[in-house]
């Protein structure tokens, strides 16, 4: 086999000058680019690029009133989700500030249960929600990313912050 | 700005998934290449124009696509070595009747396919029948006969 190889491989001039030799690194480079293919797919449907365990991710504060569920990974101009939980006393009204750039990086596209409050606060986005009987309010968004790039997610509540590192693909 | 880059970006990297997916492909018009073609197409809209319906995006994009095509086929002129890279080579697949194995299997082809192009091509029948075949750059296979 391998001395038929060699006669296979061995390079013509007639009736074309094939340069074989040139041709044999093409196919070499075309496996390899398959491999990366292949391990791109992978890491895509784990998650790399948005939607799957290398992605959701899960923060909550030091003393448990804040906790965010979020994607580490998002692409421009594709929906993302995000969603907060905070926790305080039953039927109070509570506060959640996003603080700058949220309202530069991301457009919010829906925003659901509808708050108390929605204003403005230093650049940032402010929002007051009715917890219920278990003291428990959840806010959850849909977004969409304008801008690419790596940013942060700021998120207060009370004296609780939480400091959340995204990236945005084009 | 961001028109531009979204065309350069996805010719280059349509012009390298292609160089990778090999010769042969989208050579045969069989009709489940006609559907990857238009999905492929597809995506690519997708990319370039996204959410921007303006008539100036898409004669930007397509402004931007001619212009890389004709860049890159004037340096082509310029240097064989990048026109090789970017165009590929013809490889010699039989030699008077005898198919070099071991090259069809690197080029992912059988025997079938060459016998399939003397059909079309000069209307062969066997692969004594055959002098040379060659794969050419762009997938098509060349049958020249015993004259």
């Amino acid at each position: 086999m391998p001395a038929v190889d060699h006669e296979d491989f061995r390079p013509r001039e007639h009736p074309i000058d094939d340069d074989i030799t040139f041709q044999r690194k093409v196919w070499r480079m075309e496996r390899i680019g398959w491999g990366l293919l292949l391990l791109l797919v992978l890491l895509t449907a784990l998650g790399l690029f948005s939607e799957g365990p290398l992605s959701d991710r899960r923060a909550v504060s030091a003393d448990g009133s804040l906790e965010v569920r979020y994607p580490r990974f998002l692409r421009r101009g594709s929906r993302s989700s995000l969603e907060i939980s905070l926790h305080g006393l039953p039927g109070a009204a509570l506060e959640v500030v996003l603080a700058p750039p949220f309202l530069t990086t991301h457009v919010v596209e829906t925003l659901q249960p509808l708050p108390l409050q929605s204003s403005s606060d230093q650049g940032g986005l402010k929002l007051v929600v009715v917890a219920d009987q278990a003291g428990r309010a959840k806010v959850h968004f849909v977004l969409r990313p304008d801008r690419a790039g790596s940013t942060r997610l700021h998120i207060r509540h009370g004296s609780q912050s939480l400091r959340l590192w995204q990236y945005i693909y084009p | 700005m961001d028109v531009v880059l979204r065309a350069v970006t996805m010719y280059l990297v349509l012009m390298l998934l292609f160089r990778l997916a090999g010769r042969r492909t989208l050579a045969e018009i069989t009709p489940f290449d006609l559907i990857l073609l238009l999905m492929i197409g597809e995506a690519t809209q997708q990319a370039l124009l996204s959410d921007d319906y303006s008539l100036t995006a898409a004669i930007l994009a397509i402004c931007t696509l001619i212009a890389v095509d004709v860049g890159l086929s004037i340096i082509k002129l310029r240097s064989s070595r990048v026109r090789r890279w970017l165009d590929g080579t013809p490889t010699l697949l039989v030699d008077h009747g005898r198919p070099l194995r071991a090259r069809l299997a690197k080029a992912r082809l059988q025997e079938d396919d060459i016998l399939q192009a003397a059909r079309e091509g000069p209307g062969l029948q066997r692969m004594e029948q055959i002098k040379y075949a060659i794969l050419e750059a762009n997938g098509k296979i060349s049958i020249i006969p015993y004259s």
